[in-house]
Formats: C-alpha cells, sequence, structure tokens
C-alpha cells in the first residue's frame, strides 16, 4: 500500500497556487515603495506558484479525496515544509544578501506564527515586512485548516470533533460538513482581521505598520517593530487594540460558532474559555501587583497596564514585549514563564500545550492522589458535565510528555550553541510554543546569536510546535514508510 | 474508618528510640575528640528521646486494629518531619548552627540525602556535627523505616504496608516473603558497601573520619562532605574513582544484587532498568568529555573522562559531590548534567529524582503513542523485560510525572520571591526535588543556600522530604480525602 501520490500532489498544487496569489499583494507593495528588486523576487516567485498550481491542478483533476491517516500526517507536513520552502524565495531574491539559512528562518516564523527574527528589522524593504505578515496571517488561518479539518479526520474518523487532540464542545447539530465549519472559521477570520484595522487606521499610526500589525497580532504572531517604536511607545489605545485582538485570536474559534449561532449558554459554560480567561486575569493582576511593589512602576494602573498586556502577549502565545522583561522581577519572569507553557486555546492561532490539555493535566494529577487514597474507586475525568474518555485522557497524556520530552530534548541540541542557560532554555520554550520572544539574550526576539545550525533547528522546532510534533514523529517511524511493516 | 492514630503514636515512640539510639555514634565521636559543647547538646537530645520514647511506647499498646495502608502514609511522612525536627536540634543546642530553620534545612537535606548545606564554612563545625550530619544520610539512604523495620519486626504486619510508602520507585517484584526480612537484607547489603568504602577509601590516604564522612555521603547518595570543596579537595583519581565506583553502585537497585548473589550477572544485566541506567551513565560521560576536551579547555583525557564520569555519577545518583566547578563548563555539558538532575537513579535505590524506571516506562507509553496515532485500531501493550506492565502502574507514573512537573513549577514561582534569576531559582527547587544537592548560577556547586530567605528554606525542606517520599506520600496528607473517608 502506498501514498495517495495524485491526492498529495494535488493539494501541494492548489496551496501553491494560494501561495502564488498571496505573493502578488507584496509585489504590489513593494512597486508602491519603489523596492525595484524586491518586487521581481516577488513577481518570478509568483508566476512560478501560479503556473505550477494551474497546470498541476489540470493534470491531476479527477483524483479521489479518501484521506487516510498515512495521507494525512504526510500531506500536512509536506505542505508546509513547501509552503515555508517558497516562502523563503523572496527574501532571497530579493538582492540583499540574506543567506538561505536566514531566509528559511524567517519563513518558518512566519508561517508558524511565532513571530521571531533573525534578519534587521529597519533594513527589510516594506514588501518583505509585508510580506513576513502575510505569512503570519495566512499561517494562522492554516493552523485553522489544521486542528478543524484535518486533524479530527487524522485521530478520529467521522464529524466527532471531540478528537483525539483536543476534547472540545461538539458541533454535531450545528454544521453538517466539515467544509462548513472551515468556511465559517475563515470568515469570522477575516471578519476580525477587517475589524481591527479598521480600530487601528485612525489610531495615529501609520497605514502600513496599521496594517502588518493587524496581521500579526489577529494571527498571535506578535508585533512588528519598527525601531522599537510600535510596542514600546504606543499609545495605551494601540496596546489596548493589540491586546484585545490577541485574546480573540487565541480563543477557540468554536465559541465564535456558538456566538454567530446564538448559543450564549455554551459560550458562558465554556470551561476551556473560562480556565484561559482566569489565568489571564490572575496573572495580570498577580505581576501588576509584584511590579508595583517592587517599585518599578509609579502607578497601580500603569503596572496593571503593562502586566496585562504583557500578560496577553505571552499567554496568547504571541510574544511581543512592551518593557524590558529582563528587568522585571523573577517572580514575574517565571508566571510568564508558565504562561508559555499552557498556550493559548485549542482551535485557535495560539501554540503550546493548550489550555484545554492543561485542564486534563490537572484533573489527572487530582484524580491520581485520589486513587491513591482509594486504589479501587472508579473516578473518570470530568470536563463540563461529560466524562473524558480513557483514550482521550490517554492521548493527552501522551501528547503532555511527548511535549516535554521534545523540549527537553530540544534544549539540550540547542546548548550546542553555547548561550547561558537562560537563554538556551527559555528560547528553545518561545520557538517550540511559537512565541517567539524568550528571556535572557532573546528578549527581542533576534535570534541572530545563534549560528546555522541553531537557527536550523530553532525551525524544525517552530514547525513542530506548529504541526503538534505528531506529524514530524511520525515521519520517523519506520511503519509510516512501510505498511506491511507494524 | 480513619486514620489509626493510637498505631501512629506508638510508631512514633519507637521512632524516637531509634533516633535516639542513633544519635549515640555521634556523641562518642564528640567524646573521641573531647567537644563539650557537642556532648551536651547531644545528651540534651538523646535523653528526652529515649525517655519519651518508651513512654510512648509503653502507653499506646499494639491495637486489635491492623494498620492499613493509609496509616503508612501518615506514619511515614510523619517519621520523616519528627526525625528532621529532632536532629536538628544538636545543631542549635551546640551553637553549631544558631538559627533553628537553618538547622532544620541542614537536617532535612541530611535525612532526605539532598546534600544541599546553608553553611558557608563547613569546615569550621565541630567533628561531632559533621559526623552526625552525614550520618543522618546513612539512615535517610535507605530508610528510616526500613531500619526500624529491620531492627524491630514486632511493628508487625504493617511493616510491608508502611515501607512500600517510603520506597522509591513502582516495586514490581517481591524478594523475600516478609517485609522485615527484605529490610534485613538490604540493610546487609548497605552495611557491607559502607564497610568495604570505608576501607578502600582508607588505602587512598583518608583518615578514618575523612573515609567515614565521605563513605556516608556516597553510599547514602547524599553529598555532604567536610571539606568547602567536596571531593575536590582530594586531588588522588584512586580516591575519586572509588567513590564514583560505590555512588554507582548505591544508585543501583538494591534488590538486583539479590539476584546477582542467587542467579548470576547475566540475570542482573537483563533488567531493562539497569541497561537504561548504565547507557545513560555511559553516553553522557562520553558526550561531556568530548565537550571538555574540545571546548571546555582541558587538556588531560584522563582528567576530562575522570571529572566527567565523576560529575555524570554524581549528578544521577543524586548524590552531589564535585570535583569541578560545572559552572565553568560549556552550556552543553551544563545542560546534559541538568537533564540528569531530572532523572534521578534507579528505584528501590539510595537516590533520588524521578527514577529511571518511571522514565523509560514514559518513554514506552509515549512510543506507544505516536504508533497509535498511526495504526488507531491496534492494541499494543508496554512491556517490561518481557513481561506487561499493568494499566495501573502506567497510570501512577503518567501521574507521578504531572505532579513532579507541577510542584517544580509551584516551587519555582514561589522561590522566585527572593529576587533571584530563574534559573537559580528553578535549579533549587529542581535539586531539593530530586534530593540531589547542588544546583546552577547562585547554587552552583561550590555554592551554597545560604542566599535564601527563612521562608524559602522552609518550602525547600520540605520539598526534600517531598521529594524523597516520592510526592504522593506526603501531599496525599493535604487532601481531604484521606483525613475522612466518609467523604468521597
Amino acid at each position: 500500500m502506498t501514498f495517495n501520490h495524485r491526492l498529495i500532489v494535488r493539494t501541494i498544487s492548489i496551496v501553491l497556487l494560494f501561495e502564488g496569489i498571496a505573493m502578488l499583494f507584496p509585489m504590489v507593495c513593494a512597486v508602491y515603495y519603489k523596492e525595484n528588486n524586491t518586487a521581481s523576487a516577488f513577481f518570478f516567485t509568483a508566476i512560478c506558484c501560479i503556473a505550477f498550481g494551474m497546470t498541476v491542478r489540470r493534470f491531476f483533476r479527477y483524483s479521489t479525496l479518501k484521506i487516510k491517516t498515512r495521507e494525512g500526517y504526510f500531506v500536512a507536513f509536506i505542505c508546509w515544509i513547501i509552503v515555508c520552502l517558497v516562502g523563503t524565495m523572496p527574501y532571497l531574491l530579493s538582492g540583499n544578501g540574506y543567506s538561505f539559512v536566514d531566509s528559511v528562518f524567517e519563513s518558518v516564523a512566519g508561517w508558524s506564527t511565532t513571530g521571531a527574527w533573525v534578519l534587521d528589522i529597519n533594513t527589510m524593504p516594506n514588501a518583505l515586512l509585508f510580506w513576513k505578515s502575510i505569512c503570519n496571517w495566512l499561517g494562522g488561518m492554516g493552523i485553522l485548516i489544521l486542528t478543524l479539518s484535518i486533524f479530527p479526520i487524522l485521530g478520529v474518523h467521522g464529524q466527532k470533533m471531540a478528537a483525539a487532540e483536543v476534547p472540545g464542545p461538539e458541533l454535531e447539530k450545528m454544521v453538517s460538513k466539515m467544509g462548513e465549519t472551515a468556511k465559517i472559521s475563515y470568515s469570522i477570520y477575516i471578519a476580525m482581521t477587517v475589524l481591527e484595522l479598521c480600530l487601528l487606521l485612525p489610531s495615529g499610526i501609520s497605514p502600513f505598520d496599521a496594517l502588518i500589525n493587524t496581521l500579526s497580532t489577529i494571527s498571535t504572531s506578535g508585533v512588528v517593530n519598527l525601531n522599537n517604536d510600535i510596542s514600546m511607545h504606543s499609545t495605551p489605545y494601540v496596546k489596548a487594540i493589540f491586546t484585545i485582538f490577541s485574546i480573540i485570536g487565541s480563543i477557540n474559534f468554536m465559541v465564535y460558532f456558538f456566538i454567530y449561532a446564538g448559543k450564549w449558554r455554551k459560550v458562558i459554560k465554556n470551561i476551556e474559555l473560562r480556565t484561559y480567561l482566569a489565568i489571564l486575569t490572575i496573572s495580570s493582576v498577580l505581576i501588576a501587583v509584584i511590579l508595583y511593589f517592587s517599585g518599578s512602576y509609579d502607578s497601580i494602573t500603569d503596572a496593571l497596564v503593562d502586566a496585562t498586556t504583557q500578560t496577553v502577549s505571552f499567554g496568547s502565545t504571541s510574544g511581543f514585549t512592551v518593557t524590558d522583561i529582563n528587568s522585571w522581577p523573577s517572580s514575574c519572569q517565571t508566571v510568564l514563564l508558565l504562561l508559555m507553557f499552557i498556550g493559548a486555546c485549542g482551535n485557535s492561532t495560539g501554540g503550546s500545550l493548550k489550555v484545554i490539555r492543561v485542564i486534563v493535566y490537572f484533573k489527572l494529577i487530582m484524580r491520581g492522589v485520589y486513587k491513591r487514597i482509594h486504589p479501587t474507586a472508579i473516578k473518570p475525568i470530568m470536563i463540563q458535565g461529560k466524562p473524558v474518555s480513557a483514550a482521550n485522557a490517554s492521548s493527552i497524556t501522551v501528547f503532555i510528555m511527548l511535549y516535554f520530552a521534545f523540549y527537553i530534548l530540544s534544549c539540550v541540541i540547542m546548548s550546542l550553541e553555547n548561550q547561558d542557560m537562560i537563554t538556551t532554555l527559555s528560547g528553545t520554550l518561545a520557538v517550540f510554543s511559537n512565541n517567539g520572544t524568550g528571556f535572557g539574550a532573546l528578549a527581542n526576539a533576534d535570534y541572530s546569536i545563534f549560528s546555522n545550525f541553531g537557527k536550523v533547528y530553532s525551525s524544525i522546532l517552530m514547525l513542530a510546535g506548529r504541526l503538534e510534533m505528531y506529524a514530524l514523529i511520525v515521519l520517523l517511524s519506520r511503519s509510516f514508510w512501510n505498511s506491511d511493516r507494524v | 474508618m480513619t486514620v489509626n492514630f493510637n498505631g501512629v503514636i506508638r510508631i512514633m515512640g519507637i521512632l524516637l528510640l531509634v533516633l535516639g539510639a542513633c544519635l549515640i555514634p555521634s556523641l562518642l565521636v564528640a567524646f573521641i575528640y573531647a567537644e563539650t559543647l557537642s556532648i551536651k547538646a547531644f545528651l540534651f537530645t538523646i535523653l528526652p528521646c529515649i525517655v519519651i520514647g518508651a513512654v510512648l511506647k509503653k502507653v499506646f499498646r499494639p491495637s486489635l486494629i491492623k494498620l492499613k495502608a493509609r496509616d503508612g502514609f501518615l506514619i511515614v511522612s510523619l517519621s520523616w518531619l519528627v526525625a528532621s525536627i529532632i536532629g536538628a536540634l544538636p545543631f542549635v543546642i551546640s551553637g553549631a548552627i544558631p538559627n533553628y530553620i537553618d538547622a532544620f534545612f541542614e537536617t532535612c537535606s541530611g535525612f532526605s540525602t539532598t546534600g544541599s548545606s546553608i553553611l558557608t564554612d563547613v569546615e569550621s563545625l565541630p567533628k561531632s556535627m559533621l559526623f552526625w550530619r552525614s550520618f543522618t544520610h546513612w539512615l535517610g539512604g535507605m530508610g528510616i523505616i526500613v531500619f526500624a523495620m529491620a531492627l524491630l519486626p514486632s511493628i508487625g504486619v504493617g511493616g510491608q504496608i508502611i515501607a512500600s510508602a517510603e520506597t522509591p520507585g513502582p516495586t514490581l517484584s517481591k524478594i523475600t516473603p516478609r517485609f522485615a526480612d527484605t529490610a534485613r537484607n538490604l540493610y546487609l547489603v548497605y552495611i557491607l558497601f559502607t564497610v568495604i568504602e570505608t576501607i578502600l577509601l582508607l588505602f587512598g590516604g583518608m583518615n578514618l573520619f575523612d573515609s567515614l564522612i565521605h563513605t556516608f555521603g556516597s553510599v547514602g547518595t547524599g553529598g555532604f562532605s567536610s571539606y568547602a570543596d567536596s571531593v575536590a579537595h582530594f586531588s588522588s583519581p584512586y580516591i575519586q574513582w572509588v567513590i564514583i565506583i560505590f555512588m554507582t553502585m548505591c544508585g543501583i537497585n538494591f534488590n538486583l544484587y539479590f539476584i546477582l548473589a542467587r542467579k548470576g550477572i547475566k540475570a542482573m544485566l537483563k533488567d531493562s532498568e539497569l541497561r537504561l541506567y548504565l547507557l545513560i551513565i555511559f553516553s553522557v560521560t562520553a558526550l561531556i568529555s568530548i565537550n571538555l576536551m574540545t571546548a571546555g579547555g582541558y587538556d588531560s583525557i584522563s582528567q576530562g573522562i575522570r571529572d566527567s564520569a565523576f560529575q555524570v555519577t554524581s549528578m544521577i545518583t543524586t548524590t552531589g559531590y564535585a570535583t569541578a566547578d560545572y559552572e565553568l563548563w560549556p552550556t552543553f555539558s551544563k545542560m546534559l548534567i541538568f537533564i540528569l538532575l531530572l532523572t534521578g537513579a534507579c528505584s528501590s535505590s539510595t537516590g533520588g529524582g524521578v527514577k529511571v524506571i518511571r522514565i523509560l516506562i514514559a518513554l514506552k507509553l509515549v512510543r506507544r503513542g505516536v504508533s497509535l496515532k498511526l495504526h488507531p485500531n491496534r492494541i499494543a501493550s508496554v512491556t517490561l523485560g518481557g513481561k506487561g506492565v499493568p494499566q495501573e502502574v502506567s497510570t501512577n507514573i503518567a501521574n507521578f510525572i504531572f505532579l513532579y512537573i507541577f510542584v517544580f513549577f509551584v516551587g519555582g514561582f514561589i522561590i522566585s520571591f527572593n529576587g533571584y534569576d530563574i534559573v537559580t531559582s528553578f535549579s533549587a527547587v529542581l535539586t531539593c526535588l530530586g534530593n540531589t544537592g547542588p544546583g546552577f548560577n547562585l547554587v552552583g556547586p561550590v555554592l551554597n543556600f545560604s542566599i535564601f530567605s527563612g521562608f524559602s528554606k522552609l518550602v525547600l525542606s520540605f520539598l526534600m522530604i517531598a521529594g524523597r517520599l516520592e510526592l504522593f506520600t506526603f501531599f496525599m496528607l493535604f487532601s481531604r480525602h484521606y483525613w475522612n473517608s466518609n467523604k468521597a
């Protein structure tokens, strides 16, 4: 049994077609800003992609759409790799002398909504900045495709949204086809983007800044920090917009369905939403209080504003900084670190462990203590009144352990870069959780301190975190390549 | 059906007797070195212990109701707390460590075989105090309860139940039918190792006092030394290799020594945990050696290997001795050492940490989980050495790892209020939880824990005991289900 080649090639061609079309926008931007080399880079790449996409689509028009688990993982993986590689072309061809590794890093950081940089932001052509933001935005949408459409197919056959990965609210009665679900998500995503743009335009920052930051914040990638302008010196209004839309991008998109369908009860009862908001609130208040008492802030409101913005930034895995977090008391830094591990909600553009898994994690611990006391008791884990099946609990347990194992292994590999401990530990976490900002030497999300090896491995980590590791790991398994061998 | 308080208090009485007896060797040392303050301190502690202990044992008769698992947890947790509280008294009374919280920290560090110290000047302490400090390692290594069990089988049927709350790691097989016999056998092996290592160290040129101190530290995998620079004080390669070997041996599952005696070395080497343990030691030693030679500024291969092997075995067995300041090593080596802090030694050994067998089973669970993603309808079970691992055990292991991570983060958060950097705070917590001793940055191998506030020292002390008792035994006491079984 081999792969369904037709399906794979067809999917790739569709994806490339979209990417080519997406490249036309920065091309226009390059022309507008008279960045000719960049314009021709985009033109060249876009033409190739569109041509390839259209011709291949014609050839492979008639192919079955039945997708098996094996193809699913492979398709997910290969699409992302190709998309990222094609996305490096504009950087490489723009004539600015960027190296291949640097371009790959930028592209992967863009598509995985990490928001890390190796190239100097201030000297990058505007078109490339725009392209990176577009990558962020499309990458965010790509996550939604993955989690809403593909993962359920890989995990469980059928309509159940409570897939092996992320147990969530059920959708059975809401939409009949997977396609519908995806379409509604994109519509909401686009609507939110337009809304944020409209809110940002009159705020006093330049339209270009507004555009690229809208694309980056709604996809929880980060904030594009030209000359440290936006994040450090922007008005409270702008910071508030960034904060609010980071939260919006990091909430489970299922919640938006419920709002769309008018089912407010389900929204209020959603345990993941409530936990996530509670985590953000408590962390903000905690950090604000510590900051205020540490003397670095004059008023509690100032402390609260910065604390909230920073908390949301890390909690949604966006990763922008509004102040020098290295100078914060280490208890505040610890809270931020924890937020990095917890991550955003499932089925959103955020990354890391995901709140719903953390909820199950806690319930598993408490059940563990209970079962030590009453070893023969039967006590399932309940989420919103419904029990979590043993298979799901087991799957989540494995995911969490795999996450930590991967993280620890990656720390060892990244330590070959010989940065100090805090930089290595936080940097690895930052890329793995698609946050982008670490501590130590990485507080400004500038990864140029790493050698090529470090940059390549970081790119792998970003991809692994984004694809929730399995898509990468199954490729290492022998039984993946040869189905006769289990 | 609640906790059997009578039984618990009776055992506390027995414990006090045992503690009092254990203080006697230190008293003798005080006599030998004519340290009058210490003699007084020990006498003031020993006499009340023995008296109160005897009274409690008499007054609380062995009840007809048998001790249950639930009582076991309370007994063990309480024993360790009481032992640490009382064990700190000699330090305070003699003025060696005047602050009680400091003394409590040091004693917890001793009994839990952690080896973290708040002392800024170790060598100024009276010899008998240093002896008591290290003797607590020896007692705590094999387990206070196990010690009591071996001496006083009259505690009865509850022995196995209680001791299983204290034994590190999931026990998958029994060695002897009666636990009291197992306890006695374990202690025989333990005493044998102690004697042999002391003799070997004497041959190396150490005086008797130093030999004993460092033997206690290595067989108990504790890490207290009589010198401020730990084992680096002894530059003799022979001494360092002896300590390396004994640390490694005491990090192995002691039950395997019985298998060695009965069935030979091949049967012993079949144990999966042992194989992973040795694999980790050899590979990490090799990696660090190479790293030291290429990037660490080491010139001689033999010293590179020796320092690497020493630090690796010291950290994986959670001993905590140091022959070099690894803070100066390249980040790659430091990260590997950080990993070893997490891993820990084998189950049923004197080491701490998460334990190799749990790591092994967790890895197998992960591998099975990945395979299930590809083949969702597959039936796969986790096997260890050919035998299947019951679902219960797998679940417990996963729960343990999760709780460990949780305690690590919460502990790190609490300690971070001292204001020191994240690496210091978190490595301090990790090293106490895993009972190793040294951490990184401000709690590196040549520094100490005196920088923390009293509250933090208390928290760290509790973490040390919690880690030694494998978390659940300790944290269970915080659950309302424990105290009132009618409330399900």
